[in-house]
């Protein structure tokens, strides 16, 4: 039987997992993202888009 | 009176059919042929006897073990006892030198004196092993709780997101936090913008220790989720309807059930991030050192048999390390002996 509490505890859990899969998977989507980046020494967030 | 089969030439063999026979010559055949043959003879003979190839598979493991592992630490174990007579010459000549600039030898640099130097590299490592390995088990649990207790059809793919990130190499993974945590990256600049001046995180031990958590984070999360997984959640429920509250209960009944999980994710992430090469390296700064970047250094000075010596310590000590775990928590159980 589920309760208020728990369901309030399930949401902090749900929420924490998202945050560090956030955190896991930053490096990956910075990758991505830099690799349409025109520039030769790239930054993060890139100044122009390029393909 | 008997009938016309059984008083034949051939008396009760009369009465088999055709294709029995047939049957049985081939068989009779087989079975002459596997008695002439000495290499299937040698074939029947392993085969009826299950104790040898049970000791050639043991054999073939143990070998395995002994040319790809024990040979090369009883290579370096002895290489550190050799001497060196510099530009890269070695001596087969047997010292104790080595142990001893290893163990007692203070360094200058630039007038600066740090001590020893390899002694502080090797606490360094340490103290950077203990920190991921503590930081990695509380950000890893939850996620791994989550995973082994949510009814959802997207578990499958949720999974796969915490190995997704080994399909990328490490390296690459290291520069895109060179590119979140330098100078003008995105981080100091996000934090300039708030009004909070800094100039970046980069060659940094906050670098070090965020780089090695985000790699090594599914090596944690994995082993607890399996843990997770294979609890009974009915004990759960048992607690929550004696009246205990979530933290109790996950005190009480969850943690103590996960801790098989814990301590494997725990021994992974400890080995791997007191032995780290290359998050020191593009990470951190020459105060930033792990062991492993100084025997890589004293690989190339090119000193080998030192740096076998640090080799022998930093085994030596790593060995030390895991046996002070297992006297808290037995291995043993957490492998299932």
């Amino acid at each position: 039987m589920s309760t208020m509490r728990d369901d309030y505890y399930w949401s902090a859990i749900t929420g924490v997992t998202g945050l560090v899969y956030l955190f896991l998977l930053f490096p990956l989507l910075v990758v991505v993202i830099v690799s349409f980046d025109p520039t030769k020494f790239p930054t993060f967030p890139p100044s122009s888009i390029s393909f | 009176m008997s009938s016309e089969h059984e008083s034949g030439p051939f008396g009760v063999t009369d009465l088999v059919s055709d294709g029995e026979a047939r049957e049985r010559f081939w068989f009779g055949l087989r079975a002459t042929l596997l008695r002439s043959n000495p290499v299937l003879k040698t074939v029947r003979w392993v085969l009826d006897h299950d104790r040898i190839l049970v000791t050639g598979e043991a054999g073939l493991g143990i070998g395995w073990m002994v040319i790809f592992l024990v040979a090369p630490i009883l290579y370096i174990v002895t290489l550190s006892f050799w001497k060196s007579a510099g530009a890269g010459v070695i001596v087969h000549q047997f010292t104790l030198a080595n142990y001893q600039a290893v163990l007692t030898k203070d360094v200058d640099l630039l007038s600066l004196h740090v001590g020893n130097l390899y002694l502080n590299i090797l606490w360094q490592s340490l103290k950077y092993g203990f920190l991921v390995t503590l930081v990695t088990l509380v950000v890893g649990y939850v996620p791994a709780y989550y995973l082994g207790r949510v009814v959802s059809r997207w578990k499958a793919l949720l999974l796969l997101f915490v190995v997704l990130p080994f399909w990328v190499p490490l390296i690459i993974r290291y520069y895109a936090w060179i590119l979140v945590l330098g100078n003008k990256g995105m981080l100091p600049t996000m934090l300039s913008v708030a009004g909070i001046q800094n100039d970046g995180f980069l060659y940094t031990e906050v670098a070090v220790i965020t780089g090695l958590v985000q790699v090594l984070l599914p090596y944690m999360i994995l082993p607890v989720y399996n843990s997770v997984e294979q609890m009974d959640a009915s004990l759960i429920e048992s607690a929550k309807t004696m009246g205990a509250g979530p933290v109790r209960t996950f005190y009480e009944v969850t943690l103590p059930l996960t801790l098989p999980g814990i301590s494997a994710g725990v021994l992974l992430v400890f080995i791997l991030s007191v032995g780290s090469f290359m998050a020191p390296a593009l990470l951190g700064g020459p105060s930033n050192f792990m062991v492993a970047n100084l025997i890589d250094m004293t690989f190339g000075s090119p000193n080998w048999p030192l740096a076998g010596a640090m080799g022998v310590v930093y085994l030596v000590v790593l060995f030390g390390a895991i046996s002070l775990f297992n006297r808290f928590v037995s291995l043993d159980e957490v492998f299932g002996e």
